[in-house]
C-alpha cells in the first residue's frame, strides 16, 4: 500500500496551522462571550444587591441572569436595556450609580415598560447589549443615540405632537418659538401652518409710516425694538433701498379722511388716561410692561403718521382685514387724543433719520422693480401676507422629518463641534449664515436657551410614522365665523383674538365662550360687557372696555344666554336659610376667604366673590366646585373633594352674596 | 514550513490590525463639544437642580408661590391677605419631615391640624407632580451653599 507522493509534508503544515489558528479563533470568541459586557455588569450588579438590600429582600428579589429584553410586538422593536439597567423599577436603587439606578420620576408609571419599552422615549440601539453599541451619548453623524438630559425631550415629541407637552418644558418652549418666530412662513413644519404666522399687510404701507423709518427697520429691526419680531435679513444697502421705494410705493387703501381733524386741539394727556381706561396694555408692551398680542407700541411715535393712525383706529380693519385688533367705538376726540399720546409722547431714541424730506424713490421703476424683486427673493411674503402673491412657495426648506435628517461632515464648515444632528440645527439657528454662505434665513435674536429648545423642537419632527394609537395629536378645531347682528360684533370686537369657541379663537383668555351663558347670569353680561371691572383684583390681562353700546351689550348677551348654554349646568335651584347658613359656615372652615374676597376682606388668588348672587349662575358654581379641574385643568381652584350636599350648601350660601350698594359693579 | 510560518505570520497581523484599531478608536481624545446639551447643562449649573427638582419649582411657581413666595420665604404677593401668614420655608421645613410636607400638599394645611389656608391638591395634581414639589420643597429648605465655581472640563459621558 503507497499513497501518492503529494507533498506530505507540506500540506501537514499548512493544516496544522490552520487548525491552530481555528482553535485561537474559537477560543477567543468563547472567551470574549464569557467576558461580555453584560455578564461582568450582571456580576456587579449582585455583589451590589447584596449590599443595598437585606437578606430577607433578597430572597424575594428575582435572580438575574442572562439577557433580558422588551419586545414591542406593534413596532417590532426589542430592547435589552434592562439587561443592564437591573434597577430600573426597584424603589430600592433610588441612590445607586448608572447603570443600576432606579428610574426618577413618576415615568414608569406613565409609560409603563411593557408598552414603551426605553428606546421610544430614550433613543439608542435597543437591541445592543454593550454600553458602546447602544449607543450612549451624542456619537458623530449617529442619528439614534440615547438623548441624555434635557435632549430627551424631543424623543417626547415624537408621539406628543401637540404644541404643549406638560411634562417636557424645553420641548414646549422650543415649540411656542417656532411658532412665534414665523418659522412655518418659509418651511412647511408639521404641527405648525403659514397661517398663525401674522405680519401686517402690506399693500398699503405707503401711507403708514414715517419717511426714513422702514430703512432703518430694514437694515436692523432690533434698532427700533430690542424685542421686535421680525427678524434681521442682513440685507445690503441697495436692496434696502429698493425695498424702501417698493413699499414706500404701496397705497392701495387710503387712510379714512381726517382733514377735519384738529390736531392743534389735541390732548395727549387726556390720550394717555384713555389708553389705560381701555386697557390696551392688554395686548400692547410699552417700556417692558404690557401684552404681546399687539405690536410693542414703546417708541411708535417714531414710526407711523399720524393720519394713518387715526384711520388706524377708526376702522382697523380698513387695511388690515385679519387684525387682532378690535374697533372700539372711541369719538373722533377721543381717536385725536389717543394718536397724539402716541405719536407725541410714545417716541424713541432718535434715529436721525425722522423729519427726513417725503421720500419719491417709488417714483424710479427701476428702483421699484429692484425692489419687488428683493421682497420676493427674501420670501417677506411668507410673513407679510400680499396681494397677488398668494401662490408663491415658501421660500425655505421642507423640514418634514427634520428630525432624521443626516448630516455631513463638509456642512459644519470646520466649527469645533461635535458633528451631530443637534449640534447642526443649533448653528443653524443660532447663526443661519455661518453654516451656508449666503444663506437668505435671517438672523434671529434667539437667546442661547432658546436656540436649544427650537433645537427639541425640530428633532421631535420623525419621518418614520409611529402607529396612530401611539400619536397624541392636539385636536384641531373648526373656524367659527358666527353670522348676523351677533357674528358682526364678534367681529367687530374681535372676541376670537382672546377667547376660543369650541376651541377656535385666542389663548389670552383663560374663559372659553362655549357655556359663558350657563355660566353669567344674563344682566350681570350686559353691565360686564360695557364696563368690564376687574373679578380678579390682581391679573394684567384684562378684557378691554369697548366702550360698546348698551344696545350691543344686549345683542352680544342674549345671544350669549340663549346659545352658549350648557344643558348640564341648568337646573332648579332652591333659596334655603338653612342650607346658607351650612354653606357660609363650610366657607368659612375651608378657608376659602384666603383666595377670594367678600365684602371688604379676602385674598387675591381667585374673583372677587361679594356680588355672586348676582353674577354667576348656581348651576356652574355646582359644577365648578364638583370638579374644577375638569373645566379648567391646573386651576388654582382646589378640589376638596365635597360631598353633594356640601356643594349645594355653599352655592346656596354663595347666591346669597350680593353687594350692598346696587350702583356698584363686581 | 514556509507557507505556515506565512499563514501564521498573517494571522497575526490580521490580529494586530484588529486589536490595535480597536485600541486606537478607544484612544481618541475628547470629543468635541456638543453645545445644545452643554447649553442646558449650564443652565442646570446656574440653577442648581435635578430634573424633578426643576419640575417641582415650576409646579410651586404656580401652585404655591402666590402665597408663599417665589422663594418660599413666605413672601408671595396674597400672603399679606392671611392670617397666620405663611412660614418662611428656609426656616420652618427643617422641622417636620417631608411626609408631613407630602399631607399638607394632599389634604392641605387642615390635615395636619394648622389653619386652613393652604387647600388640599391631592385629588388634581398627579403623584408624580407631588413627588417633584416635595423634592423640590428640600431644596428650599436647606440652607444653600455658595455656588462651586464651574468646572472648565466637560463633564465625563
Amino acid at each position: 500500500m503507497r499513497a501518492p507522493q503529494v507533498a506530505p509534508t507540506r500540506m501537514h503544515a499548512v493544516f496544522a496551522a490552520l487548525g491552530v489558528a481555528f482553535l485561537a479563533i474559537f477560543a477567543w470568541v468563547f472567551f470574549q462571550e464569557y467576558l461580555a459586557e453584560w455578564r461582568t455588569t450582571q456580576a456587579q450588579f449582585r455583589r451590589f444587591e447584596r449590599e443595598v438590600k437585606d437578606p430577607h429582600a433578597l430572597s424575594l428579589a428575582p435572580p438575574v441572569g442572562g439577557i433580558r429584553q422588551i419586545w414591542l410586538t406593534d413596532l417590532d422593536r426589542v430592547d435589552r436595556c434592562t439587561t443592564c439597567h437591573l434597577g430600573v423599577d426597584d424603589p430600592s436603587f433610588a441612590d445607586a450609580p448608572q447603570p443600576f439606578a432606579t428610574h426618577p420620576g413618576a415615568w414608569m408609571r406613565t409609560h409603563p415598560p411593557d408598552r414603551y419599552g426605553c428606546t421610544i422615549c430614550h433613543g439608542g440601539q435597543g437591541e445592543a447589549t454593550t454600553y458602546r453599541d447602544a449607543a450612549h451619548g451624542e456619537i458623530p453623524y449617529w442619528p439614534e443615540p440615547v438623548r441624555a438630559g434635557q435632549l430627551i425631550e424631543a424623543n417626547c415629541g415624537s408621539c406628543h405632537r401637540q404644541r404643549v407637552v406638560p411634562q417636557a418644558f424645553w420641548l414646549t418652549s422650543g415649540r411656542e418659538h417656532i411658532a412665534r418666530a414665523g418659522c412655518a412662513a418659509c418651511h412647511d413644519i408639521p404641527g405648525f401652518s403659514r397661517e398663525e404666522v401674522r405680519a401686517p399687510r402690506l399693500e398699503s404701507v405707503g401711507y403708514k409710516l414715517q419717511p426714513g423709518w422702514i430703512d432703518g427697520w430694514l437694515a436692523n429691526p432690533r434698532d427700533y425694538l430690542a424685542q421686535a419680531r421680525m427678524p434681521n435679513f442682513r440685507l445690503p444697502p441697495d436692496e434696502i433701498a429698493g425695498l424702501s421705494a417698493f413699499l414706500a410705493a404701496q397705497r392701495a387703501v387710503a387712510p379714512l379722511d381726517s382733514s377735519a381733524v384738529n390736531w392743534e386741539t389735541a390732548d395727549g394727556s387726556r390720550g394717555r388716561i384713555l389708553f389705560g381706561e381701555a386697557r390696551c396694555v392688554t395686548c400692547h408692551m410699552i417700556d417692558g410692561r404690557g401684552g404681546t398680542l399687539g405690536p410693542d407700541l414703546s417708541a411708535v411715535g417714531n414710526k407711523v403718521r399720524r393720519e394713518w393712525l387715526f384711520s388706524f383706529l377708526k376702522d382697523p380693519t380698513r387695511d388690515q382685514p385679519d387684525t387682532l385688533m378690535l374697533r372700539y367705538r372711541f369719538t373722533d376726540d377721543e381717536i385725536r387724543d389717543l394718536v397724539a399720546y402716541l405719536t407725541e409722547e410714545l417716541v424713541g431714541v432718535d434715529t436721525g433719520r425722522s423729519g427726513a424730506a417725503p421720500d419719491v424713490r417709488y417714483q424710479n421703476p427701476a428702483l421699484l422693480e429692484q425692489g419687488r424683486e428683493a421682497f420676493i427673493r427674501h420670501g417677506c411674503y411668507g410673513c407679510h401676507r400680499f396681494a397677488g402673491m398668494e401662490d408663491l412657495p415658501k421660500i425655505g426648506p421642507s423640514l418634514v422629518g427634520s428630525g432624521d435628517r443626516a448630516v455631513e461632515p463638509e456642512e459644519f464648515q470646520g466649527e469645533a463641534v461635535n458633528p451631530t444632528l443637534p449640534s447642526y440645527l443649533f448653528l443653524k439657528v443660532r447663526e443661519p449664515d455661518k453654516l451656508t454662505e449666503q444663506s437668505r434665513m435671517p438672523t434671529y435674536a434667539f437667546t442661547e436657551l432658546d436656540a436649544a429648545s427650537i433645537v427639541l423642537g425640530l428633532l421631535s419632527i420623525r419621518k418614520g410614522d409611529l402607529a396612530a394609537s401611539r400619536v397624541t395629536n392636539a385636536p384641531r378645531p373648526e373656524p367659527y365665523e358666527p353670522q348676523g347682528a351677533f357674528g358682526a360684533l364678534v367681529n367687530r370686537y374681535r372676541c376670537l383674538s382672546c377667547h376660543q369657541v369650541r376651541g377656535f379663537g385666542g389663548t389670552l383668555s383663560t374663559v372659553p365662550l362655549d357655556r359663558i351663558g350657563s355660566q353669567l347670569q344674563h344682566a350681570y353680561l350686559v353691565s360686564y360687557l360695557q364696563n368690564p371691572g376687574a373679578v380678579r383684583v390682581d391679573i394684567e390681562e384684562r378684557m378691554p372696555n369697548f366702550k360698546m353700546t348698551a344696545e350691543e351689550a344686549r345683542t352680544l348677551a342674549e345671544y350669549f344666554s340663549t346659545v352658549f348654554i350648557d344643558d348640564a349646568l341648568e337646573g332648579p335651584f332652591q333659596v334655603d336659610a338653612d342650607a346658607a347658613r351650612r354653606g357660609e359656615r363650610l366657607f368659612a372652615s375651608l378657608g376659602c376667604r384666603s383666595c377670594h374676597i367678600v365684602g371688604t376682606s379676602g385674598g387675591y388668588i381667585g374673583p372677587d366673590l361679594s356680588d355672586t348672587g348676582r353674577r354667576l349662575k348656581p348651576g356652574w358654581i355646582d359644577a365648578w366646585l364638583s370638579a374644577p379641574d375638569t373645566w379648567k385643568p391646573g386651576t388654582l381652584q382646589p378640589d376638596y373633594g365635597l360631598k353633594t350636599e356640601e356643594v349645594r350648601d355653599l352655592v346656596t350660601y354663595l347666591m346669597t352674596l350680593t353687594t350692598a350698594s346696587a350702583g356698584r359693579n363686581p | 514550513m514556509t507557507a505556515a510560518i506565512r499563514a501564521t505570520s498573517a494571522l497575526v497581523i490580521l490580529a494586530g490590525v484588529l486589536i490595535g484599531g480597536t485600541a486606537c478608536r478607544r484612544a481618541r481624545g475628547e470629543p468635541p463639544a456638543d453645545p445644545v446639551t452643554e447649553v442646558f447643562q449650564r443652565h442646570d449649573q446656574e440653577e442648581g437642580l435635578t430634573r424633578v427638582q426643576t419640575d417641582g419649582k415650576r409646579l410651586f411657581a404656580h401652585y404655591c408661590a402666590t402665597c408663599h413666595g417665589e422663594a418660599g420665604e413666605g413672601d408671595g404677593q396674597n400672603a399679606y391677605n392671611l392670617d397666620p401668614q405663611p412660614p418662611n420655608f428656609r426656616e420652618s421645613l427643617k422641622e417636620h419631615e417631608p411626609s408631613y410636607w407630602r399631607q399638607i400638599i394632599e389634604g392641605g394645611s387642615a390635615a395636619v391640624g394648622r389653619s386652613p389656608q393652604c387647600p388640599p391638591r391631592g385629588r388634581t395634581v398627579a403623584a408624580g407632580d407631588i413627588d417633584a414639589l416635595v423634592a423640590y420643597l428640600e431644596v428650599l429648605g436647606t440652607p444653600r451653599p455658595p455656588t462651586p465655581p464651574a468646572p472648565s472640563a466637560p463633564p465625563a459621558r
